[in-house]
């Protein structure tokens, strides 16, 4: 019986293919290819690989696990920015529109010094280039995977002082937003949030002129601060900035007048209920890509400037820490 | 330049960037140096079996073919004299294949001899093709975009387009540039001068005026317009990286025939070579290696 290359498959031994071929699958292996004996592989015992190093291993490139930011965070003192919303509220777009910027130097007030995710950033750029044959530009959502997995950045002044300051950015997946409206407990077990610095909160503006979406849309913006404030250990440690985002949808509308009213309306009742609460609360409106490629970058280099308004928190490792840096994070008294 | 007994370039480059034209290029000018403060041959080294082939293949105009990956060159030996001091120095320089460096980046590691060479090297020379960009181009602009897509927005992300998949070989060549960088300043504890050639610098001169927002004819404008990350990159890591930028064309031309033909038609192969490096314009290829070496910091025009 023929064998089929691919490990999952049973063609060998039932002759059900797990693609659904019959004898033209291009997985078979040709006869003379099973027949032929493998060499065994014999083990590598971790005392050879210490001895015989073959090459200099590198960081992925890819988002920082918990444990590599724990790392960092030991290491220097860092900014951590955490980005919230519901699905679609342009959360990445945000986050891959910074990345594009420093790639083509349009950010005015700092210069790129160095990123440990460069991959990351290209992979959530990658469907708004004209290379990847995408007929207009979008960004590649956040899993639920990518949950607690940090950008970086590393970033210096363009006038000033010559020190560097490193930035870490999360963005909570937008199927997870509905957890923490549910759960303080949920909002409790998130370290990016327990550890921030600077929160970044979504309103999707095409959500807010949608008569049927628009009270859920603010009644959740409300929930979500009301969760941070008392499931965060000191509040008034966290700036707040509120993102009206998708602004284009509220400057395209017929009414854009009544939109923007209850925008404003939106700021008024959250400023009353947190003004106090958080070490910052400010509103601003952005459009990250708008659809009709009329692209400002004005309101995300303002959002930016913001992460580095204020000195970054240095970490105190306290002695009772643990030596795994997975746990590191809780060296911070966040949790 | 006498305590200089022995000493290690390094080019690193993606493929295509001109590292080897550079290296037949300098051979040339050894021997027949116009610079008074230029580095000349004190001799030539006795295995000279992958640069003499290389060199007749420059002087005809022809093509260089390209370094073979599998079968790297073993590093080229040079042994030059500085006039202006009497002193003699040896340097060896390897010529890697451009997919060494893209390998580098897709496999996120140094094989351990590379790593033995980044922690030798006296200095790096950093090659970037001025015809190649830096930076994926991003639907900005109306005019390179579907607007039947715009307008159906969220509804069909997608739907029907042939969108290719990101894999990591399709970073842009600035990001693999300045990973490489980075890499380097993994394993690497001392700083290391780095010297930016920018290939072909022939055709930025020959761009139209027009296009002279697009292709500054400064090598220093050129890499803050064309390659943004890593001129800010070097910026902000000039302590680790001191650098200086430099415009070469160390083939002079093109490989069309009138070029070739232009090319092999002066009585001098050497002044087909250029080099610009701030306000400063020869045929001395031997201007960057001198600064890796520490040669000549007084440079007289200004760069970086």
């Amino acid at each position: 019986m023929p064998q089929c290359s691919q490990p999952k498959c049973r063609f060998g031994e039932s002759g059900v293919c797990l693609e659904g071929h019959k004898q033209e699958c291009p997985h078979l292996l040709p006869l003379s290819e099973i027949l032929t004996p493998r060499p065994i592989q014999t083990p590598v015992s971790a005392t050879d690989l210490d001895s015989q190093p073959e090459s200099h291993i590198f960081y992925t490139g890819e988002k920082l696990t918990i444990s590599e930011t724990s790392q960092l965070l030991n290491s220097s003192p860092v900014v951590m920015v955490l980005c919230v919303g519901a699905q679609w509220a342009g959360k990445t777009t945000f986050l891959a529109r910074i990345g594009e910027m420093f790639r083509n130097g349009s950010i005015k007030d700092f210069r790129f010094a160095g990123s440990r995710t460069l991959c990351a950033f290209e992979r959530i750029s990658w469907l708004a280039t004209i290379t990847s044959g995408s007929g207009r530009p979008d960004t590649a959502r956040t899993f639920r995977a990518e949950r607690e997995k940090f950008f970086h950045l590393r970033v210096q002044r363009t006038e000033g002082s010559a020190s560097l300051t490193d930035i870490l950015i999360s963005d909570l997946p937008g199927e997870d937003f509905p957890n923490a409206l549910q759960s303080r407990e949920f909002c409790v077990q998130q370290r990016a949030l327990a550890r921030a610095d600077h929160l970044v909160m979504f309103i999707d503006c095409s959500s807010l002129i949608d008569k049927a979406k628009r009270h859920s849309e603010r009644d959740n913006a409300k929930l979500f601060l009301s969760q941070i404030e008392k499931s965060r250990h000191d509040p008034t440690t966290l700036q707040v900035q509120v993102l009206f985002s998708r602004w284009d949808y509220v400057t395209k509308a017929e009414n854009r007048a009544a939109h923007e009213a209850f925008c404003k309306a939106i700021e008024l009742d959250l400023q009353g209920r947190f003004g106090n609460t958080f070490g910052a609360l400010r509103f601003a409106t952005i459009t990250a890509r708008p659809d009709d490629f009329s692209v400002s970058d004005s309101g995300i280099q303002n959002v930016f400037s913001n992460f580095l308004q204020s000195v970054p928190r240095a970490t105190v490792v306290h002695s009772r820490g643990s030596r795994n840096p997975a746990r590191d994070f809780c060296a911070f008294g966040q949790l | 330049m006498s305590n200089i007994v022995d000493s290690a370039i390094l080019l690193a480059g993606l493929a295509g960037t001109g590292k080897t034209n550079f290296l037949v290029g300098l051979d040339v000018i050894l021997d027949n140096q116009t610079d008074k403060d230029g580095l000349v041959h004190s001799e030539h080294a006795s295995d000279r079996a992958y640069i003499q082939p290389l060199r007749e293949k420059w002087q005809r105009g022809e093509e260089l073919d390209h370094t073979s990956r599998l079968a790297p060159p073993p590093p080229h030996q040079l042994l030059v004299r500085h006039p202006p001091s009497g002193a003699h120095a040896t340097f060896h320089i390897a010529d890697l294949a451009g997919e060494t460096f893209d390998a580098q980046f897709i496999t996120r590691s140094f094989s351990l001899e590379f790593g033995t060479r980044v922690t030798q090297t006296t200095g790096l020379m950093l090659f970037l093709h001025c015809d190649h960009d830096g930076e994926h181009a991003i639907h900005e602009h109306s005019c390179f975009a579907d607007l039947a897509h715009a307008n159906t927005a969220d509804a069909s992300r997608n739907s029907e387009e042939k969108v290719a998949d990101w894999t990591i070989e399709k970073a842009s060549k600035q990001a693999k540039v300045v990973e490489l960088l980075q890499f380097i300043a993994e394993i690497r504890e001392e700083p290391l001068r780095i010297a930016v050639v920018i290939s072909a610098w022939d055709l930025v001169e020959k761009a139209p005026p027009g296009m002279a927002n697009e292709l500054p004819r400064d090598p220093i404008r050129f890499v803050a317009k064309r390659w943004p990350l890593l001129d800010q990159f070097l910026k902000c890591n000039s302590r680790m990286f001191p650098h200086r930028l430099f415009g070469v064309s160390a083939r002079g031309g093109s490989n069309s025939q009138e070029e070739i033909a232009r090319l092999t038609s002066m009585d001098q192969a050497s002044d087909r070579v250029i080099i610009v490096d701030g306000n400063h314009r020869s045929n001395d290829l031997s201007r960057p290696v001198r600064w890796l070496m520490g040669l000549n910091d007084t440079l007289h025009s200004p760069n970086v």
